[in-house]
């Protein structure tokens, strides 16, 4: 039955070894777990394995019958409005790497436990990344900096507040008389009262140097901004109302700093049912998320992205003064031409779609291109009369700094021995700088520097003061969103580890009256409400994390910058890849960003949006470059700019422009902690540190770079892509089913054809049991019963990982470690499957998050013998921890690799292993203790030899529906619960709901043509449910894939019809199917 | 040499030695059974409690509403255990020129010593847990007096008791028999704190209106308590 659509002409893969069928891969496939689950963890003997398991059995039974005495301690008088134990959510806004997010912290007990974005925000609507998701685990990592230190001579020594202080006031005095040549080198703020207290420092010491250091995004942006347009801007981007877009070499919706604000407007611009769907353009060297949302994609080198932006303004122009837009009508479809034509053909018609959605589309260009191509970018955006419309340049809230200088002049003054005193707020800018600028040397020789940072890091280590940085959670702050509107950021917890925040520090600089967090933000909050908010006023802002009155609005801007072209260059496709001549680009790391969260477990173990990688970076390549290398995943290659050289594991992946190999900086930290690694405390550092080539004229990608193999010995790269082989039926099998699981298709198929998913899946009879399933009857007897249910539209995700560091924080997922994940042991309930389809040298991605199906006649549910995982009448497939016993014949009955095994107690070293007594009397356990405080407490802790997965939130949708029952007993309402992976969502990917309720949201969803189940041939009836990728290419630039499909699928369409009602006589229909599919 | 014979009272040793195994295993298999039974194990379970608080005085006597106290049960997953300042309500301690802030009920008997020194110095009383249930298990209170089920349901009659203790097994089975038929344990809601109320005092209370305009439907899947 199923030969019927084998023949598709798609043909999807995982990854190169999937495709090119080596051992490793072959090993993958014909073992449910990639290494045996009987093999003892490293360096423990059989018979120490025993001795150790015959100890804590005896332990057990020492403990006894009775649950241990617990003592309760409640406060003494407790707060008004406190419930002991219930959920609280505090609104704030915190700036965290560059990023400006509005968020509902959800509390328990004064604590704060999980981020949720803040649903009524105009600007995000509710939207997080994993950056800030994982930040939770930030406030409470016991690595972070808990004292103050001094450096007297070559010794550290512990410090207080109060002796910095008294060092703060002398000093000052000091610097003051003998000129004031102070420097303040500071990473870029969005905080209003950050910036007022720096201008005011200013006043009093007119000969203070103010140094804006951006590691990631460098200064391009601004700088571009005011040759454009003479303003001190910065630019927001209304993706939403833009109907075509084109990013050269940004990633606007990966690490750009608006992601959430970015990701909002392009999911709201993907609703192919309703008609609104954008389309978008992405030119870039690397393989970025944008790249892999974008519906037509563009690989180039980053040394041709200026005569590639040149040619398609010059095309712009051509086309606006009235040349002749001529095309042959049997074009060879786009993957079939040759490189060069490529260029040709996508500059062509990108610039007739950019000028037939005149004033409503967008054109972005990436900081690292330079001031003059942003500037450039801008002048296009001009062109297009975008400006105000789609791109609104808002007022810049670091103009407020006054005069600043680059981290390049400021090494020069401290290098001329300009510069008496330095004041470091964040950024670990050791680390970050450039690695020609030997700045740890240059702040040595200082007689006076202080540095202000969450941890002890390269930087604290040098500077004479290390101050502890309270974390955003602890402390009050302020900043601008990209919507213009001004939040308060409020503490939630008081600092764990007696920390301050830089503006407390700054107004003790400052010798200010006011000294308290909340003084200085609401003395800043008056003056952008125009006047004192009154008590009632401020409160208002508190609570709902905004006020639209208290808000800027975008400039009145019109380009006046330069009209000369940008180059006369045309940007030409390399054919020969020359080895002494790579072009390397640099990106911040998915998790790390530019290292600052090298400490965060959660983040080190996400695993990176293209290439599934973790606890790592790598040379990212693609084959063809690989292979005029010399090189071949896996090993090793050097890459030299002639000075230094930098050795990196080589990575292959389809996609990444000829000739350049792309890197994430932000590893090798050597003193970032436990997890990043402290080589002080004799902990390896994770990953490899890139600065040997990431110079300050290549800061974003670098050029010139000789290339050549190492040893071939192979690295271990620890990636999850290969692990959870969804079916062990052979490779071929595997890859003609593939298109079954990620069904996709363009627009125009779509608008022919709105179910063509459906003729993507396997033609089967009809689905029906032997018998009648008790769900079924359930929802028949019971109808009042809500029906759980989930939908993701795969049109609307881009694959940013939110939703999968959300589940981890609320489902407390433990993190394994790098060993254990190449063991394919990773514990995550939700993972993003991605899909390659095309071929080595032409390849497009496919994303699809994946977690338990919940599938209403389970297969895991029918092996277990314990029934230990069993579904409740609302069609949740629930397990009972404590019931199971760790056979984990359900993973392996499980069709789609969502369950997860605790191979070990990997909740132990946090505190909370089994039994009683978890901790040991010693401080070690006892700073451990602290991570400890990132558990939810209403989801179990789960121990050694327990199988687990999503649960759908289960937690959530009790706490729903004891909600309703606590008003009466009132029926659920849609949109009461939501899962984790919802509310993190960005673009509004997931709804979770009732199906039962056919107004609900996620019923509407199952209407929806698009609507597909995996692996509905088997008939388990999956409650989740996906929305098939609807990609919206311009036809000239679809490939043969989706040309064919746009002529196979509505041939199948009307076959089938001209059938219809054949129902039970399929069989006889068989052999002619195939045959119409085999046309 | 001669053979060794076994003498004859062997055979019956072997018998009896036999015979007091197998007892032996009953004895144990039942001792086994029935102390490991939560009706042995778990009810009359009462800890020394730091403070000699009586709830027979209080809630009985006295006939204080439980929620004087345990003030969230209506609204939170746990009756919280009053923080110091309610007991100060009543007991307030005398200051240095003998006056008292509040309501001066013994403001010196020694009994209550340690609530004036949480008082003074800010520390908790550090009562003991009585009703514990295991760590997996998730029970919420307001989901249950909300739905009309009684203190006394799971409690006892704690307005008879000096010192609590656990009056009911907690088990898993028995928290079962209420699921599976909640009827019994059901009243109108504004009588769930009443512990000695009686159907006959309520007799305009229908049980079956209450369940069905409520909803009442406690589910037995595994999801309910387990998480």
């Amino acid at each position: 039955m199923s030969q019927m659509n084998t023949q598709s002409p798609r043909r999807y893969w995982r990854s190169l070894d999937e495709l090119q069928e080596t051992p490793e891969f072959t090993q993958f496939l014909h073992r449910e777990f990639p290494v045996a689950a009987s093999e003892y963890p490293k360096g423990v003997s059989r018979r120490r394995w025993l001795q150790l398991m015959g100890a804590s059995l005896a332990m057990s039974g020492a403990v006894g019958c009775r649950y241990p005495e617990e003592t309760i301690a409640p406060f003494v008088i407790r707060p008004e409005g406190r419930i002991p134990g219930e959920n609280y959510s505090r609104a704030t806004n915190i700036e965290i790497a560059g990023r400006v997010h509005h968020l509902m912290v959800s509390c328990v007990d004064g604590r704060p436990l999980k981020i949720e974005g803040n649903k009524l925000h105009p600007a995000s609507a509710g939207g997080t990344d994993t950056y800030v998701q994982a930040s939770i685990l930030g406030l409470y990592d016991p690595d972070r900096k808990a004292s103050v230190t001094m450096r007297d001579g070559t010794k550290r020594r512990e410090s207080d507040w109060e002796s910095f202080e008294k060092y703060a006031k002398s000093i000052g005095q000091e610097l003051l008389q003998s000129g004031g040549r102070v420097a303040f080198l500071m990473p870029p703020s969005r905080s209003p009262s950050l910036v007022r207290q720096i201008a005011q420092l200013r006043k009093s010491m007119p000969n203070a140097k103010v140094c804006v250091f951006d590691a990631v995004h460098g200064s391009g942006d601004a700088a571009g901004v005011k040759a454009a347009t003479g303003l001190q801007a910065r630019p927001t981007y209304n993706v939403k109302d833009a109907k075509i877009l084109l990013t050269v070499e940004a990633d606007l919706l990966g690490n750009h700093p608006n992601f959430v604000h970015n990701a909002f407007g392009y999911g709201a611009g993907r609703n192919p049912t309703s008609g609104e769907m954008s389309r978008l353009y992405s030119v870039e060297s690397g393989f970025s998320s944008t790249g892999m949302s974008a519906d037509s994609r563009l690989p180039l080198q980053p040394s041709q992205m200026t005569p590639f932006l040149a040619s398609l303004e010059a095309a712009i122009d051509g086309m606006l003064s009235g040349a002749s837009h001529e095309h042959a009508s049997d074009e060879k479809p786009y993957n079939e031409l040759s490189a060069a034509d490529r260029i040709a053909r996508f500059t062509d018609v990108l610039a007739h779609d950019l000028i037939g959605a005149k004033g409503q589309s967008l054109v972005v260009v990436g900081a690292h291109l330079g001031a003059a191509a942003v500037s450039a970018g801008l002048r296009i955006n001009d062109k297009l009369e975008n400006l105000g419309k789609t791109v609104s340049l808002f007022p810049a809230v670091d103009a407020g700094l006054g005069e600043t200088i680059s981290l390049g002049e400021l090494v020069q003054q401290l290098e001329a021995g300009e510069v008496d005193g330095l004041v470091i707020l964040g950024g670990n800018p050791v680390y970050t700088a450039p690695s020609d600028y030997p700045l740890a040397d240059l702040i040595g020789r200082l007689e006076h520097t202080v540095y202000l940072g969450e941890y002890d890091d390269e930087t604290a280590v040098v500077c004479r003061w290390a101050l502890p940085e309270s974390h955003p959670l602890e402390s009050w702050g302020d900043c601008l969103g990209d919507g213009g509107h001004y939040g308060v950021g409020q503490p939630h917890i008081l600092p764990l580890l007696g920390g301050r925040s830089a503006i407390e520090v700054l107004a003790h600089l400052l010798q200010s009256d006011e000294t308290q967090g909340e003084q200085i933000v609401r003395r800043t909050a008056d003056s952008f409400a125009g006047g004192s908010l009154s008590n009632r006023q401020w409160h208002n802002l508190l609570r709902d994390g905004f006020d639209a009155a208290i808000a800027v609005t975008p400039l009145e801007a019109s380009f006046v910058g330069s009209a000369d072209p940008l180059t006369t260059v045309q940007p030409v496709a390399l054919e020969t890849i020359d080895r002494d001549n790579i072009e390397i680009s640099f990106f911040p790391a998915d998790g790390l960003y530019d290292g600052r969260f090298a400490n965060n477990g959660w983040l080190q173990e996400m695993p990176q949006s293209l290439t599934k990688l973790t606890w790592d970076n790598a040379a990212v390549m693609n084959p063809a470059t690989a292979e005029a290398l010399g090189v071949k995943h896996g090993v090793m290659v050097a890459l030299s700019n002639g000075e230094s050289t930098l050795e990196l594991p080589v990575f292959e992946i389809p996609g990444i422009a000829n000739g350049v190999v792309a890197i994430n900086y932000g590893y090798g930290r050597t003193r970032a902690g436990a997890v990043g690694g402290h080589v002080e405390l004799e902990i390896d550092p994770v990953g490899v540190d890139v600065r040997p080539l990431r110079t300050s004229s290549a800061m974003g990608s670098a050029n010139g770079i000789q290339a050549r193999p190492r040893a071939l010995s192979n690295y271990k790269l620890a990636t999850t892509q290969d692990h959870w082989a969804i079916d062990d039926l052979g490779r071929i099998e595997t890859e003609a089913r593939s298109y079954q699981l990620v069904r996709e298709g363009t627009k125009e198929l779509f608008d022919t054809l709105p179910n063509f998913a459906q003729y993507l899946g396997v033609h089967s009879p009809p689905l029906k049991s032997l018998w009648e399933e008790p769900i079924n009857t359930i929802e028949q007897e019971q109808s009042s019963l809500p029906q759980w249910g989930m939908s993701i539209d795969l049109s609307k995700c881009i694959g940013c990982n939110a939703c999968v560091v959300a589940c981890q924080s609320e489902n407390n997922v433990p993190i394994v470690g790098k060993q254990q994940v190449l063991m394919g042991r990773e514990m995550h309930w939700l993972r993003i499957d991605r899909y390659f389809q095309g071929d080595a040298e032409f390849a497009d991605v496919v994303q699809e998050p994946m977690a338990c199906q919940h599938c209403e006649t389970a297969p895991c549910e029918q092996v277990c013998p314990v029934a230990a995982t069993v579904h409740t009448e609302e069609g949740i497939n629930a397990m009972a921890y404590n019931r199971c016993i760790g056979t984990r014949y359900c993973a392996n009955n499980c069709p789609y690799k969502v369950r997860r095994f605790n191979y070990f107690n990997w909740n132990e070293p946090v505190g909370v292993g089994y039994g009683i007594d978890a901790f040991e009397g010693t401080i070690e356990s006892a700073n451990r203790k602290l991570q400890q405080l990132v558990l939810n407490p209403e989801v179990t802790v789960r121990g050694r030899g327990v199988m687990e997965k999503c649960t759908y939130c289960i937690q959530r949708v009790e706490a729903g529906k004891i909600q309703a029952r606590k008003e009466n007993g009132r029926p659920i309402a849609d949109g009461d619960i939501q899962s984790a992976c919802q509310t993190a969502c960005p673009t509004s990917a997931i709804e979770f709901g009732n199906i039962a309720d056919k107004k609900s949201r996620v019923a509407a969803s199952r209407l929806d043509p698009r609507n597909y189940a995996l692996l509905d041939q088997l008939n388990v009836s999956p409650r989740t449910t996906y929305l098939a990728r609807i990609s919206n290419p311009h036809l000239r630039l679809m490939t043969s894939h989706q040309l064919a499909d746009l002529k196979r699928l509505p041939e199948m369409d009307e076959h089938h019809r001209k059938h219809a009602g054949h129902g039970d006589a399929h069989d006889e229909h068989a052999d002619e199917h195939s045959e119409a599919a085999s046309h | 040499m001669d053979r060794f014979l076994f003498p004859r009272w062997v055979n019956r040793l072997v018998l009896l030695l036999g015979g007091m195994i197998a007892a032996g295993g009953v004895y144990a298999g039942a001792m086994g059974g029935l102390i490991t039974d939560p009706e042995t194990l778990n009810i009359g379970y009462q800890p020394k409690q730091p403070i000699p608080f009586s709830h027979a005085i209080h809630a009985g006597q006295l006939k204080m509403d439980c929620r004087y106290c345990h003030n969230t049960v209506f609204e939170a997953a746990h009756a919280a255990i009053p923080p110091t300042a309610t007991c100060i309500n009543c007991h307030s301690p005398a200051d240095a020129s003998n006056q008292t802030a509040l309501s001066a009920v013994r403001p010196d008997s020694p009994k209550l010593q340690e609530l004036r020194d949480s008082w003074e110095t800010g520390l908790s009383v550090s009562w003991k847990r009585v009703h514990n249930l295991p760590e997996f298990v998730y029970f919420n209170h307001a989901a249950h007096v909300n739905s009309g089920v009684s203190c006394v349901s799971c409690h006892g009659r704690i307005d008879k008791m000096e010192v609590v203790f656990q009056a009911k097994q907690l088990s898993m089975a028995w928290c079962l028999d209420c699921h599976r038929n909640p009827t019994p344990n059901l009243r109108p809601i504004d009588k769930v704190t009443q512990l000695d109320w009686k159907p006959e005092d309520s007799p305009e209370f229908d049980v079956a209106d209450h369940v069905k305009n409520l909803h009442i439907n406690p589910q037995t899947n595994c999801a309910v308590c387990h998480r």
